[in-house]
């Protein structure tokens, strides 16, 4: 039942893909357009890419490539580029979290939504940023620290 | 402690980012296969293209979006620009100004970037809004879109002449010229990433992606090839990318014998742009070299004027003031010497001096902030002078400088600053703003096309020549450095006197002079030998009295320390005495180089040295 596993892993991933893409670039309508193009090739080629040994994190390059290659060709790059997302409307639960994560340099920013939005390890995010390990890991704890003392801040305010 | 997973955990069910629904996600699946089903129909020529590649030939298509080019043979404006500096284009909002000294031309093209003037300055290419289609312009500002409008995925303009490449974004790659004749290199049916032109434009190199293009990017493997053009010759197979990646190409070798690329791994920009491993690939074979993790743009790849040596800007991360640093290397080597630089700092953007004596670069601090407003104003301009490899800042400092480039003398650089562009006098210190309204500076140089910056573009055109000789006598005075066009030139075709001083199988190129005195007499100028690809293969410059030890010059005749022997000549020699401050030209007869070793050249010697090759 290909055609089940495929709705099955849409219904679960895209949420989570399109907040990854949004937490990265900030574009809602290329990041809309990026997420249905890498579905529609996922299953376009679903035999193969069921088999992948983690298909989230090719959906994510698949994702990425196509908003680049479509911003290089339609020179909107510095629309498109991986800045702060603008204007996401998350839900009420998640304002904090988009604040916070958007407040994060780029490379965190973008380590961070492949560590917890996609659940690529170490080794993954790596190869998908093109840089090494220990650099991902220094992100990443780099990240962690900043979000906690974010997050932290605001549980105090709330709570007074 | 904040629990990150749990925090995470609201952004996974939820999204602000509509779905289109499975039945259109489905729908398009079934588009995408269709597609892919007629391509590999259709495409007997794919197959005969892989086939031809297996022995080291491509077929081509034919069959490519007919062009619409009919713009007339304009000639270059023969106005000279002040200060010879040539002739400049930059890219303002409201679209492309031509300026060249006593006419500004404006193009109206909102949105215009990546600007380039062809090599003989007859036709500026510029890419315009968000469809990136390509235009061509003459100076006068005629210009006219190129392939009917139709979007375009890159363009190089030859070294030579005005011939371009283009890659459409329907796929392929053409040779095409501003005339309107175009010939196929690859069809459309395959992607082309990118392209790289020899230096002595009679063969391109380019990445070609297999099996068509059709194919998802991580099914496709890239191929780079050489070949000749124009004409039919066959392509040549010089790499091929692992399977599933792609190859980015950097540049050739100056002497045209190996190539600077990028493996690009599944095809993925986003891991392009944070760096990639840049490999220097002989094309007679052996080993790749890697040179480090560099970002995959020809802009990382500064190559000196006598074609030696290439500074490199290597380090990854997207963004330039990330992590960049400059490394010297000879060419097709990776023993490499970097150039000093403060902790903390960045080095970007070299550009060398015509002489190759001295690289210009950004120097700015380090950091992880995009933000241009933040970095700009940390930069400053540095020189590295090669020779002793000492790096000092530009004085007084210029900050906020971005893309500097050394004229055709080498005797101004022009850099922006803000959104305007500067002419700064190196032998006075003076700035003078030769253009305002630039598109500013951007921190980000992947994502968007080679040539998005700078936002200028510039032909350089060597300065007016002075006023025709008048004697010789007059310039024998301690201190200047005399030729005449003419002797230079004869001098030049002299064979080398001495076996080894130049390689075997150099032919003499052009002889450019680039700097008169206020007689008409030649007091810089550059000569240029030709490899058998018709390639600069050496080069040697006058080497004002700053360089110390300056090797040069001429008909191979370079006087240094230690060096005895005896030259036998009839034509006229162009001298150069090592740490001294004059060269002379002498005429042909045996000549012991010892006796000019005793202090260098004497008065008198200069003065019967200049008199015998009166014009």
């Amino acid at each position: 039942m290909d055609d089940a596993d495929f709705a099955e892993w849409y219904a679960a991933f895209h949420p989570r893909l399109a907040n990854a893409l949004l937490l990265v670039s900030g574009d809602r309508d290329a990041v809309a357009e990026a997420a249905d193009e890498a579905f529609a090739r996922a299953l376009a080629a679903w035999r193969r890419v069921r088999a992948m040994a983690n298909r989230d994190g090719w959906a994510y390059r698949v994702a990425v490539n196509v908003l680049r290659h479509r911003a290089r060709r339609a020179h909107r790059e510095r629309q498109v580029s991986f800045g702060p997302s603008a204007d996401p409307e998350p839900s009420t639960v998640a304002v904090d979290v988009w604040a916070a994560v958007s407040g994060l340099p780029l490379r965190q920013r973008e380590a961070i939504v492949l560590r917890y939005l996609i659940d690529l390890d170490e080794a993954e995010i790596a190869r998908a940023m093109g840089v090494t390990r220990s650099t991902v890991s220094s992100a990443l704890t780099d990240a962690r620290r900043h979000l906690a003392d974010v997050l932290a801040g605001d549980e105090e305010e709330a709570g007074r | 402690m904040i629990d990150l997973e749990h925090v995470f955990d609201s952004l996974r069910d939820h999204s602000p980012v509509a779905s289109a629904g499975l039945g259109s996600i489905t729908e398009r699946a079934r588009r995408i296969r269709r597609r892919t089903a007629a391509r590999w129909a259709s495409a007997g020529l794919a197959a005969a293209a892989v086939l031809g590649v297996a022995v080291g030939v491509v077929t081509t298509s034919s069959s490519r979006p007919t062009h619409v080019v009919s713009l007339p043979p304009t000639p270059v404006p023969s106005t000279p620009a002040p200060g010879g500096l040539g002739r400049l284009a930059v890219a303002t909002p409201s679209g492309v100004d031509i300026i060249d000294g006593q006419h500004r031309v404006h193009i109206a093209a909102p949105g215009a970037w990546g600007l380039a003037w062809s090599a003989d300055g007859s036709t500026l290419a510029y890419r315009q809004g968000q469809s990136g289609n390509l235009w061509l312009a003459t100076p006068d500002g005629r210009s006219q879109p190129l392939l009917r409008g139709t979007p375009i995925d890159g363009f190089a303009w030859s070294p030579a002449g005005a011939t371009i490449a283009v890659e459409p974004g329907s796929g392929g790659l053409s040779i095409d010229t501003p005339a309107g004749q175009v010939t196929p290199l690859v069809g459309p049916d395959f992607f082309v990433s990118s392209v790289a032109w020899s230096p002595d434009g009679r063969a391109i190199a380019y990445a070609q992606s297999f099996p068509a293009q059709s194919a998802g990017p991580a099914a496709r493997t890239d191929r780079v090839y050489t070949r000749p053009v124009p004409g039919a010759g066959a392509a040549t197979l010089v790499y091929t990318a692992p399977a599933g990646d792609g190859a980015l190409l950097g540049a050739w070798w100056p002497n045209a014998r190996g190539l600077y690329l990028w493996p690009d791994p599944l095809h993925s920009s986003s891991i392009a742009a944070d760096g990639l491993d840049l490999l220097s690939v002989p094309f007679a074979g052996g080993a790749a070299v890697d040179l480090g993790t560099t970002l995959p743009t020809p802009r990382s790849l500064a190559f000196s004027p006598d074609g030696s040596q290439v500074m490199v800007m290597t380090g990854g991360w997207r963004f330039i003031n990330q992590a960049k640093a400059l490394e010297l290397c000879p060419v097709g080597s990776n023993a490499c010497t970097a150039v000093p630089q403060p902790a903390g700092s960045v080095a970007v953007e070299p550009a060398w001096s015509p002489d190759g004596m001295t690289v210009a670069f950004v120097g700015g601090a380090a950091s992880d902030n995009p933000d241009p407003s933040r970095w700009l104003p940390t930069t400053a301009l540095y020189i590295d002078d090669v020779r002793s490899g000492t790096v000092r800042q530009l004085q007084p400092p210029l900050h906020g400088v971005t893309d500097p480039e050394f004229s055709a003398d080498g005797r101004d650089v022009l850099y922006q600053q803000g959104t305007g562009l500067w002419e700064l006098d190196l032998t006075t210190g003076t700035t003078v703003r030769l253009a305002d309204g630039l598109s500013p500076p951007m921190t980000q140089w992947m994502g968007v096309e080679p040539g998005a910056n700078p936002a200028y573009a510039w032909h350089r055109s060597p300065p007016t020549p002075g006023p025709a000789p008048t004697a010789t006598a007059a310039s024998t005075q301690t201190g200047a450095r005399i030729a005449t066009l003419a002797a230079l030139r004869q001098a030049a075709a002299t064979p080398p006197l001495l076996p080894g001083w130049l390689p075997a199988g150099l032919a003499l190129g052009p002889i450019q002079a680039w700097r008169y005195d206020d007689r008409g007499r030649v007091t810089a100028f550059t000569i240029t030998y030709l490899n058998a690809h018709h390639a600069p293969a050496l080069q040697f410059y006058e080497a004002p009295a700053s360089y110390p030890n300056a090797r040069y010059v001429g008909a191979a005749v370079v006087i240094r320390p230690g060096l005895t022997g005896t030259y036998n000549s009839s034509l006229p020699v162009l001298w150069w005495v090592e740490n001294s401050t004059y060269c002379a030209i002498q005429a042909g007869g045996p000549v012991p180089i010892a006796t000019r070793l005793a202090g260098g050249a004497t008065q008198d010697e200069i003065v019967r040295v200049a008199a015998s090759v009166s014009p």
